[in-house]
């Protein structure tokens, strides 16, 4: 019973405990983060991790421009077990679709801008400065980089006379998704490309730790990737001279073990002529080998025996067709390489030398990465003393050199604005179908469910 | 400390026990005030501290010392004191009936227990004799038919990880946040699985329905709450011990429900696509994916290895074949389940105290098994005047062990597609290989007898690829309560609960999935023959653990106070938890048991795998995580009672937690509710005698519901970069700073009342419903993100009316009993906004799963394609406005450009029962009682299964029904509604016709949901024992009538329904 003296101080404290502790301790209670994996990004740590992530950053290039050209095609009982919307894209007929590029690529654009967002919550200071700068111009590159590979896909080739009205594409630069962005025209989106690689460039380092990673090389290659498809042939070469001034390495075939180029993975990822590291998202392509999309037989024939290209990048399956596995990914199947390498930047310098008169040095890069192509001693020398027949010649080889690189869609596009008249054709159903050059269907249709939510302008 | 308390328990209990002397005896009889004797009449000596029970002859109490007063106690009646001072006279004991037959019942909130007429709110209450009407381990399947107000969406085929109860209170009204109700075990959440909770360890089920009930459970409560209060001891109570067994036999599941076509017509399908080159692909395939037995003939025919009499003759062979045959017979069993429990009480007058134990044993019909045992202790004890001090352990330890793989998965190959004619059985019942993965003719070769056998064999394979759960949660909880002042209380109470969870899956070197794996990553040596194995020959264990470690800390104080004939009720009190849940996992290659051992293997490397040659990695290297959510919350909740005829109430509850995010924190407005409650019957103008009791109570509040899984910022995972192995995040979710949470709003309107000698009594109540903000999958700006193309967040508001009947009524009441329960309710909810300006309403068609973007419309609605039967060709035919049309994709896009269809669709009418309830009859008589329960659903439409060509050939046969009657020549579109053949197959034609109208079903339905009989033997002195029950229970009956022509239980539209079950248990007291 005496206990009970106790009991009332005690009850009194308790009820006292009752009224405070909500206001007193909450907050510290609820301080506790609630999932130890689960992460908001803040730090600068944390935004380098963003970008570092290969599934979101280097895993998204948009597929539909390269399932819609011509360096594939698939046998007629493939064909017939295609979904409406995927037959669509294979016979230049897609009306109603969702999804597609503009649900992938765009992953790697919100991380983008979503690390530039939160960047700004970060203090720049003297010991964090090289990696804020990194950080900051690998996200403008990114953006960059992947709004290019929409442009070529979705926008209008470019015009100089039209490309202030031509549709490009939507130019989003907050991650907020309740704010709608409309396009911009092709001349507005190139010029922001342009704009924001080049305010990347002096934040980037001049290689990079990984190629995963963003440079300063890989943004003298995006910049000479993006006049190359503007057909602006002197500023392509001036910048994909810079960037093989930085990196000029090439793969020489011929000191790659026979047993390993004939293999199902001839090359790994991260090779030595990497100087940015993308790919297609998986098995997403109807070229890819499980469809399978076959290689075009006549591109396939363009191929010289000597051409050591010819075994590493093809192997027969029971049809007699051949698939590709010449990627320069870890796993050819499954990913398929679209990055920027040294071999695009010779082919670009090349060409742009050759059209901009210098023959010989055009000639001579072509022949340097000819000579590492071919088997030793077979090659001769490729000369040419007409700037016409040098030229059809580097555009040949740059297609057999960067097949499936997502470039053969904007390629092909260039190519017809200069009359080139590349007509694609494939058979269906025992009819040929064919897209004229020039035809509007190059600027490819926007998913059909998001001209609806979003309300921007269909193609 | 636990073990110091089982001590004490025990020696409670032997001091119970042991009453070694007597001196005087008292000896009384008690009795009604008619004079029947009145049994199960608690007895209490207050001095002596004796407790007995009178039975129909009386009592007899032996005590040490006299004078002393003894309690005479008896539910229903009012306690009686009488001082006995000698033991010479016959006491004659006469109890009074106490006025009000309501207060039998009591109502626990988790907060309080409170009596009916004391609160305003909408409560029901389901004791254990309803809750022993069914059988089975799990507790809320008893709540099955019985409960008002309750749906179990049996076909919804959910993957929202918050939505495992499958219940609904009221209606829904989110789809995509938290769907279950908030499960309570007497005070506190409940997070473990709520299989672990035995009902024969149950006293009562409480349903919270309307605000003024659930707000005082805060931001969670806005689906309903549910509150299962267990068995406790009483004081002053002798000890009584219970004892329950039973046997429960569930039926074969069957098979033959769930359509598929016929072998015969599967097959000739298949020669069709064969000859259209449509497996060529499949043939071809570098990954030498399985082939269906008929193909392999087919194809084995076109390459000359087999004469076309040879082939045709295999054919017929197989045609001859549907494996549902072989595998009811061969695989499945009938499922035994055998529950015993045991549970003793007992008290004195300073300590009540209960123990009990539970095992069940069970083996499925897949020989699957599942071991049960639970033990709880649970003591309340008064240490000193005006405190009570209780203590209390639930533990629960379940062993499952996998089965067979189920009929579906054994038949098909390629791991989704069904084959109806795969040879299950070998001649003479022996186990054989079928097509699994890969080609039979492809494994039987591929290695030249380097390889491990690379055959499944379904029949034996489960032996050596068994999965252990072991599940073992401890609930312990303190309290104390202590009276400080007269009608003031203040209590704390601490409750720690701790689940662990062990999942362990052997693959022994026998088992496919290891042989598999070995023969996958070997590395053949063409020229030496020599396999390097990447995989170490032997077993695979697979171990993953999941704790959930839950604490909570709650005071509260009660404040009790009589003002005259009015009184103030109110209690205030602060809570605090904190669940932590971790998990983690790892595969061991080359495990071996004895001795305990395992092989280090590279999981970083990818090597070339040996069917394609192509790199791959091994999975396994294990995964972490780590939880941990915080609550605090602050709650009050008060009633004043006029004269006991007014009642005004009022709640109010703020929770804060870590989840939220510190600005929702602040944002956070309290959930509040008020009730006014009136009891007519007690005015004095009232003069209806035939209703003696008549309430009336209107109450209106706020509760939430919040998805604790969603924050307004950008929310990723660890990982490592797969390609450099750099530290990486991975934004799964993105931000999204409109996110708000959803509020409901409810006003409910109840009505009681009891007629004149308790014939019928019952309630009624009507109740209006507004949420605000509800979550739902919604289309976006997907560019924005590159994720999901739909997305979560608040998309629409609601409202909603509803109906809640329940009516008890004792039809006859003589010799034979009889006696039913009528519940019947009504629920339909509208969309009165939708937020979202893109309501693409082609992608609602069908699933009635979403909430519907069509305001005045249904919330959950099925949207069908309008049918304008087959065309000449067997085309289905649509429509774009008035105009009928077989361009599919045209209709697509008409739907999606405009506001509601034009033409092209039919809103036919909610998807979710508008229209529910159950009747429960109950007939007694001479110690038998008889009991049936039928429940009904009616309102709501469905897609039933039928007939996607592209699905035949991609799945096979699974849930393919109507190919024998499909459109096959010019003039068949008169008799028939299936669509022709076509090939190539038009997958927008295949989903018109599946999605449309003719494929749409009403659901309404009347099912026997059980029978239950039970047989009262009468007590026999000699055995000692108060009562004893023969039950048996059979359930999952089956439809008794459907509106829909196919007959098709709506409960089970795309699954094999739930197999009948068959109980017999005997149920005792001591």
């Amino acid at each position: 019973m005496n206990l009970q003296p106790n009991i009332k101080n005690l009850t009194f404290l308790l009820l006292i405990y009752i009224a405070l502790t909500p206001t007193l301790s909450c907050n510290k209670f609820l301080e506790k983060k609630a999932n130890s994996k689960l992460i908001t990004p803040q730090t600068l740590e944390d935004l380098q991790a963003m970008l570092d992530d290969d599934e979101s950053i280097n895993n998204r290039t948009p597929e539909l421009g390269e399932t819609s050209s011509d360096d594939y095609f698939l046998i007629p009982t493939t064909a017939n077990t295609l979904s409406e919307e995927r037959k669509g894209f294979y016979t230049w007929a897609a009306t109603e679709y969702s999804d597609g590029d503009w649900g992938t690529t765009t992953k790697a654009i919100y991380i983008a801008n979503l690390t530039l967002e939160l960047l700004t919550d970060v203090t720049e200071t003297i010991e964090n400065r090289s990696q804020w700068n990194n950080v900051k111009g690998s996200a403008l590159f990114l953006r960059s980089y992947y709004w290019l590979s929409l442009l070529c896909d979705y926008g209008k080739a470019y015009d100089s006379s039209t490309a202030a009205k031509d549709l490009g594409i939507m130019l989003r630069t907050a991650s907020d998704f309740n704010k709608i962005f409309q396009r911009s025209t092709v001349l507005d989106s190139y010029s922001k490309i342009i704009n924001d690689t080049k305010l990347a460039l002096p934040l980037l380092p001049k290689i990079p730790e990984v190629a995963s990673r963003p440079s300063k090389c890989a943004a003298y290659g995006l910049l000479a990737r993006t006049y190359l498809t503007k057909r602006d042939y002197k500023n392509a070469f001036k910048y994909s001279d810079s960037a093989l001034s930085i990196n000029s390495t090439l793969i020489n075939y011929n000191e790659i073990a026979e047993d390993k180029l004939l293999s199902q993975m001839p090359f790994s990822a991260l090779n030595a002529e990497t100087i940015f590291y993308s790919t297609y998202p998986q098995f997403t392509g109807l070229f890819y080998y499980f469809y399978p999309g076959y290689v075009d037989t006549l591109l396939y024939e363009s191929y010289e025996s000597n051409d050591l290209r010819k075994s590493a990048y093809f192997t027969t399956d029971q049809t007699g067709y051949h698939i590709f596995k010449g990627s320069y990914s870890d796993d050819g199947f499954k990913n398929v390489f679209t990055g920027i390498a040294t071999d695009e930047m010779y082919l670009i310098r090349s060409e742009c030398n050759i059209r901009e008169g210098r023959l010989k040095e055009g000639l001579d890069d072509l022949n340097t990465l000819l000579s590492k192509r071919y088997k030793m001693n077979k090659l001769g020398v490729v000369s040419y003393e007409n700037t016409e027949a040098a030229l059809n010649r580097v555009i040949l080889e740059r297609r057999k050199e960067l097949l499936f690189r997502g470039l053969r869609w904007v390629d092909i596009k260039r190519l017809n604005k200069e009359n080139r008249s590349i007509k694609l054709k494939r058979l269906i159903d025992g009819k040929a179908q064919t897209l004229n050059p020039n035809s509007s269907y190059y600027a490819l249709p926007f998913p059909s469910d998001l001209i609806r939510i979003t309300g921007i302008t269909q193609n | 400390m636990n073990l110091k308390y089982v001590f004490f328990i025990l020696s409670v209990l032997f001091s119970t026990f042991s009453n070694a002397q007597s001196l005087q005896t008292v000896i009384g009889k008690v009795h009604d005030e008619t004079g029947k004797p009145i049994s199960n009449t608690t007895v209490h000596a207050y001095i002596n501290n004796k407790t007995v029970i009178s039975d129909e002859n009386g009592f007899t109490i032996k005590l040490h010392t006299v004078p002393d007063t003894l309690f005479f106690k008896k539910v229903g009646y009012e306690v009686k004191k009488l001082v006995v001072t000698t033991s010479d006279t016959l006491l004659d004991v006469k109890l009074t009936e106490s006025n009000n037959n309501l207060e039998d019942v009591t109502i626990n909130t988790g907060y309080e227990t409170i009596k009916p007429n004391e609160t305003n709110g909408s409560y029901v209450v389901i004791d254990k004799e309803v809750l022993n009407q069914q059988t089975g381990t799990n507790i809320l399947q008893r709540l099955k038919g019985v409960t008002s107000s309750l749906l179990f969406n049996t076909e919804k085929q959910n993957t929202n990880p918050q939505n495992t109860t499958g219940i609904s209170i009221r209606g829904l009204s989110t789809i995509n946040g938290p769907l279950d109700p908030l499960i309570v075990v007497d005070n506190f959440i409940y997070e473990g699985s709520i299989d672990n909770i035995n009902p024969n360890d149950v006293e009562s089920v409480t349903i919270l329905k309307d605000a003024a009930a659930t707000s005082i459970w805060g931001a969670r409560a806005g689906n309903g709450v549910i509150v299962i209060t267990t068995k406790k001891g009483k004081f002053d109570q002798k000890v009584k011990i219970n004892l329950n067994t039973d046997l429960i036999i569930t039926s074969k599941p069957d098979l033959y429900y769930y359509p598929q076509i016929s072998t015969s017509d599967y097959i000739n399908f298949e020669e069709f696509l064969f000859n259209n080159g449509y497996y060529n692909s499949a043939i071809n395939s570098k990954s030498k994916s399985a082939l269906s037995p008929a193909i392999a003939i087919l194809l084995a025919r076109q390459n000359g290895e087999l004469d076309a009499a040879d082939s045709a003759n295999e054919i017929d062979k197989l045609k001859a074949i549907d494996n549902r045959d072989q595998f009811t017979k061969k695989y499945y069993r009938q499922g035994q389940l055998q529950q015993y429990g045991l549970n003793i009480t007992g008290g004195s007058h300073d300590l009540a105290w209960t123990i009990s134990g539970n095992y069940d044993k069970e083996i499925g019909t897949l020989r699957n098994t599942n071991d049960k045992v639970n033990l709880r202790i649970e003591n309340i004890y008064k240490p000193f005047k005006n405190a009570i001090f209780n203590v209390g352990l639930y533990y629960t330890n379940t062993h499952t062990t996998s089965g067979m793989t189920d009929y579906y998965k054994t038949s098909s190959v390629n791991n989704n597609m069904y084959i109806p004619y795969l040879n299950l059985i070998g001649t003479g019942g022996k186990a054989i290989a079928v097509p699994h993965n890969y080609r039979l003719d492809y494994i039987d070769t591929a290695g030249n007898g380097a390889l491990l056998d690379w055959n499944y064999y379904p029949l034996n394979d489960w032996k050596h690829d068994v999965r252990n759960t072991k599940t073992e949660d401890y609930t312990a909880n303190v309290g104390f309560q202590y009276k400080l002042l007269k009608g003031i209380d203040i209590s704390v109470k601490y409750q720690y609960e701790r689940q662990t969870i062990k999942n362990r899956n052997l693959a022994d070197i026998s088992s496919y999935f290891t042989r598999d794996k070995i023969n996958l990553y070997s590395q053949l040596d063409r020229e030496t023959g020599i396999v390097t194995y990447i995989v170490p020959k032997g077993a695979i264990l697979y171990s993953g653990e999941s704790n959930i470690n839950a604490q909570n800390i709650r005071a509260q104080a009660n404040y009790k106070h009589y003002f005259g004939k009015d009184n103030l009720s109110l209690i205030v009190g602060t809570e605090f938890r904190e669940i932590n849940a971790k998990e983690s996992n790892v595969t061991y290659y080359g495990y071996q048991d004895d001795p305990l051992s395992f092989t280090n293997v590279n999981y970083t490397d990818q090597y070339p795998t040996f069917i394609t040659g192509y790199p791959n990695g091994l999975d396994g290297i294990g995964a972490l995580s780590n939880t941990t959510n915080r609550f605090i919350s602050i709650y009050a909740n008060g009633s004043y009672a006029i004269r006991t005829k007014y009642t005004i109430s009022a709640s109010a509850r703020k929770d804060g937690s870590n989840v939220f995010g510190v600005n929702t924190n602040n944002k956070w407005s309290p959930l509040w509710s008020a009730g006014l409650g009136w009891v007519i019957s007690k005015e004095k103008f009232y003069n209806a005698s035939f209703l003696p009791y008549l309430k009336i109570s209107a109450t209106y509040g706020v509760s939430g519901n919040v998805d604790i899984s969603k924050t307004a910022r950008p929310v990723g995972g660890t990982a490592a970069s797969f390609l450099t192995q750099l530290k990486a995040i991975r934004i799964s979710t993105p931000n999204n700073p409109d996110l708000k949470w959803e509020q409901i709003y409810q006003t409910n309107l109840r009505l009681e009342f009891e007629t004149k000698n308790d014939i019928v009594n019952g309630s009624l109540e009507y109740y209006h419903k507004s949420g605000e903000d509800l979550y739902g999958p919604s289309l976006y700006d997907y560019s924005a993100t590159g994720m999901t193309s739909t997305i979560t967040k608040n998309v629409a508001s609601m409202a909603g009316n509803g109906v809640d009947i329940d009516l008890h009524a004792v039809i006859i009441n003589r010799k034979i009993k009889w006696s039913t329960s009528y519940l019947l309710n009504y629920n339909l909810a509208k969309t009165t906004k939708y937020y979202s300006n893109s309501n693409s309403l082609y992608s609602f068609i069908g699933s009635g799963y979403r909430i519907n973007p069509i305001v005045n419309q249904n919330l959950y609605s099925l949207i069908v394609y309008k049918w304008g039967g087959l065309d000449e060709k067997g085309n289905p035919v649509g429509y774009i406005g008035e105009e009928k049309s077989t361009d599919y994709t045209a209709i697509r896009q008409n739907i999606n450009n405009s506001e509601q269809g034009n033409g092209s669709i039919k809103i036919l009418g909610s998807a979710n029962p508008t229209w529910f309830g159950a009747i429960n009859n109950t007939v007694s008589w001479n110690g038998f009682s008889l009991n049936f329960n039928i429940t009904y659903k009616f309102g709501y439409y469905a897609i039933k299964p039928s007939l996607s060509y592209s699905s035949l050939a991609k799945y096979g046969v699974k849930g393919i029904t109507g190919y024998e009657n499909r459109w096959q020549e010019p003039g068949d579109e008169l008799t028939t509604n299936i669509p022709s053949l076509v090939y190539p197959f038009n997958t927008n034609r295949d989903a018109f016709y599946e999605l449309s109208e003719v494929n749409a079903i009403k659901c309404d339905q009347i099912r026997l949901q059980y029978i239950n009989l039970i047989y009262n033997l009468k007590p026999i002195k000699k055995l000692n024992f108060n009562s004893l029950q023969v039950y048996f229970n059979a359930s999952n009956l089956g439809l008794l009538w459907t509106a829909n022509k196919d007959h098709i239980d709506p409960d089970a539209i795309n699954t094999i329904p739930d197999s009948k079950t068959y109980s017999i248990g005997i149920r005792m007291n001591f």
